[in-house]
């Protein structure tokens, strides 16, 4: 799992981040570790979305409403990416609401958190997402 | 026929039979008279026959006496004759001129069941037009669209208000068949086919009532439709249906709002949590380096300080949202409310604040306190977006009989779309340069409140990104009639200002209140003030000078002093020794005591 001395001996992966919320930000680079991963941070879905097509991560943690483009737009667009399949995504968001859960896992998210979420369901989520 | 066989004749006729004589008396009668009306044959032929009939028939009965003398061969007509017993009796006559000329033959016929039953049946006609009118008069008026469909199965009634919110008018819809109503509204409503089980379900006559909603398109309306069978009586049974259209859209557009507004303060508090939540269980699970540890604690203490603040904002927005009656409204000082404001956002080189007021400024009708927090949260967020630096400048002008307050700066700017849903709450322009400056969007939200609880308008004007903008709002100014009174308070706290006010009211004076010492400089000036209530204690200048310069100008006014400051005796003496007449420690009985010592100090003194 987590610190087996093959994943530290692997290339770190890349994860982006995207949130307006700095403290959120903050909060994922703590949560996820800068050991495992390499995180990049984005302040808005535009930002986002132009790292996502530099980096090809390995998976991107979107929140849901962030200015410029929001979460699922962003979803959106990276299934519609061949380039972009092996992307794995994890919505984050402030709303509770069923419909918008419903409209996320419909879109093909490969997981949802709902804000506030604990580190270590982001970290199970994570794992599962990535099949480690 | 020989004179005996007439006269048995006569005698058996049930019908009333006379013979009179155009002098105006009765010749000859039979015995269905007396029965009838119960006078004797001597009677009835001892005075003129008009004599007996009713005063209002009296007229037309002569008409029909000369009718006959002119040649008429028979008069067929109706009225009413005295009984003995004081009533009248119907009766209908026939009448014919008799030969030798000189006399008339009559037959009457009581027909008093008759016309009474012909005149009750008229007013039963009368009044059921009557409550039909005024029931088709309450149908109309009233505020919700009724339709009624009959025992034929057509619409009956439309009434006005049904038209209005369903668009199809009253000629459209009268007389049609009920199995067409569904192919009425076809047209005009959303998910048409969805709605036509309830139609037909009504057409069918059910015998319970049933609801169903109905939204009918351009102009948008939500309906709620109740149909209720209408049963005339239990043999008949159902004839027909009523359908009452509800107009739900406003309550409908409440409940969406409502929601709209627990997802914004949901995600709006669920965002700092995050940081509260998830901070806290790494702190508490993993090691971390104490930079890290420092670091994510300030997060949490930051987040937590904006949970609180948006709370706050939250809880004044709902107090203001209800109407805001916390508004304690008074003459007061601008220019000390906004050097109060200025004081409050503090000196900064990169942003500095000039004030720039024009020297006649009047007092204006304001709660101090709540104008203090729009200034403060204007002045605050001109200095939020202005990351750049910039100066900011509050300025204010006389417009009729307001003051307006502009508050300019040189920051951000907001772009031209942004500008009308500024005032929204939880309204954030989202662009890139502001995107680090964090806020809860209520700040706005709840100035508007406030200054349109006082009447007063808000705006904002801006040349667009990077352009800075203005804001301003608008405040009147205290009107001659605000500024009367015999005594001035002079107090910042307004519940217990209130409470003066009330105590001195029951001694029969009047008040002004002034909320801080320059605006009862400015009263002093204006109203005929007989005596001050002073507060030591004050948000800028302090009683204490406000009285030094009270005596200096008018010498003979009393004042009681009011205070929780907690005085020595050097204190107290100072106080008594500059004019006042009395000094109280504030507690509850305070404005009472004052009340009287003020009462007192203006009672005309005899000599003693």
């Amino acid at each position: 799992m987590r610190n087996n001395p093959t994943a530290s001996a692997r290339i770190r992966r890349t994860v982006i981040i995207a949130d307006d919320e700095p403290s959120l930000r903050i909060l994922v680079r703590a949560t996820v570790g800068t050991d495992d991963y390499n995180v990049v941070e984005a302040c808005d879905g535009d930002e986002a979305w132009s790292l996502i097509q530099e980096h090809r991560p390995s998976l991107v943690l979107l929140d849901v409403q962030m200015p410029g483009r929001t979460g699922l737009e962003i979803l959106h667009a990276i299934k519609s990416d061949p380039n972009l399949t092996a992307t794995r995504v994890i919505l984050l968001t402030a709303s509770a609401q069923e419909s918008d859960i419903r409209a996320g896992l419909v879109a093909g998210a490969d997981a949802y958190l709902t804000k506030p979420f604990s580190p270590r369901d982001l970290l199970s989520r994570l794992d599962e997402a990535l099949e480690l | 026929m020989p004179g005996a066989m007439y006269e048995s004749f006569f005698s058996l006729s049930v019908d009333m039979l006379c013979v009179a004589g155009y002098d105006g008396f009765f010749k000859h009668l039979n015995p269905a008279w007396t029965q009838t009306l119960g006078f004797t044959d001597a009677e009835l032929m001892a005075r003129p026959f008009l004599d007996f009939v009713h005063p209002d028939d009296r007229l037309a009965t002569v008409d029909v006496v000369e009718k006959l003398a002119k040649g008429a061969k028979i008069v067929n007509f109706k009225n009413r004759y005295e009984c003995r017993d004081g009533t009248y009796r119907w009766l209908a006559w026939t009448a014919i001129p008799a030969e030798p000329a000189g006399l008339i033959y009559a037959v009457g016929r009581d027909v008093t069941q008759e016309v009474r039953a012909e005149a009750d049946l008229k007013d039963a006609n009368l009044s059921a037009a009557t409550r039909l009118a005024l029931l088709t008069a309450l149908i109309d008026a009233i505020g919700v669209g009724v339709i009624l469909v009959d025992r034929e199965h057509v619409v009956a009634h439309w009434n006005q208000e049904a038209s209005r919110l369903t668009g199809i008018s009253v000629e459209q819809a009268l007389g049609q068949p009920m199995r067409l109503l569904g192919a009425l509204f076809a047209a005009r409503v959303e998910d048409s086919p969805g709605l036509q089980p309830h139609f037909e379900r009504a057409s069918r006559l059910p015998a319970e009532s049933f609801r169903f909603a109905m939204t009918i398109l351009d102009p948008r309306r939500e309906l709620e439709v109740t149909v209720s069978p209408a049963v005339l009586t239990s043999e008949r049974g159902q004839v027909g249906f009523v359908m009452v259209l509800h107009d739900i859209t406003a309550a409908k557009e409440l409940d969406r709002a409502k929601d709209e507004l627990i997802a914004m303060v949901s995600h709006e508090l669920r965002t700092p949590l995050a940081s509260l939540v998830g901070f806290t269980e790494l702190l508490l699970t993993r090691e971390f380096s104490e930079a890290q540890q420092d670091q994510y604690l300030e997060t949490m203490l930051h987040e937590g300080r904006r949970l609180t603040e948006l709370i706050n904002d939250f809880l004044d927005l709902q107090r203001m949202e209800g109407g805001y009656k916390g508004l304690d409204l008074g003459p007061a000082d601008l220019r000390t409310l906004i050097a109060r404001a200025v004081t409050t956002a503090g000196d900064n080189p990169r942003t500095p604040i000039e004030i720039d007021l024009p020297k006649d400024l009047p007092l204006v009708m304001a709660d101090a306190n709540a104008i203090l927090q729009v200034l403060i949260n204007l002045l605050s967020n001109a200095r939020k977006y202005s990351p750049a630096g910039g100066a900011i400048r509050i300025g204010a002008s006389v417009i009729g009989d307001a003051v307006e307050v502009s508050i300019q700066d040189h920051g951000l700017g907001i772009p031209a779309e942004a500008l009308s849903k500024l005032f929204f709450k939880f309204y954030r322009v989202a662009n890139a340069d502001r995107r680090l400056i964090s806020g809860t969007g209520l700040g706005l939200a709840i100035s508007r409140r406030i200054i349109e609880a006082h009447g007063g308008r808000v705006g904002v004007e801006s040349g667009g990104l990077g352009q800075g903008s203005r804001f301003h709002f608008t405040l009147r100014a205290a009107s001659p009639g605000a500024k009367l009174g015999d005594v001035l308070i002079v107090e910042d706290d307004s519940g217990f200002a209130r409470l003066l006010e009330a105590e001195l009211a029951l001694k029969g004076l009047s008040s002004v209140w002034a909320p801080d010492a320059e605006t009862a400089d400015q009263l002093i000036g204006q109203m005929a003030a007989r005596a001050v209530v002073l507060d030591l204690l004050l948000p800028a200048a302090s009683g204490e000078d406000f009285l030094a310069r009270l005596r200096a100008s008018r010498g003979e006014l009393p004042v009681v002093v009011v205070t929780i400051k907690e005085l020595d005796a050097t204190e107290t003496l100072a106080l008594r020794t500059a004019g006042a007449v009395a000094v109280l420690k504030k507690h509850s009985g305070a404005a009472k005591e004052a009340a009287a010592f003020i009462a007192d100090a203006l009672t005309p003194r005899e000599a003693h």
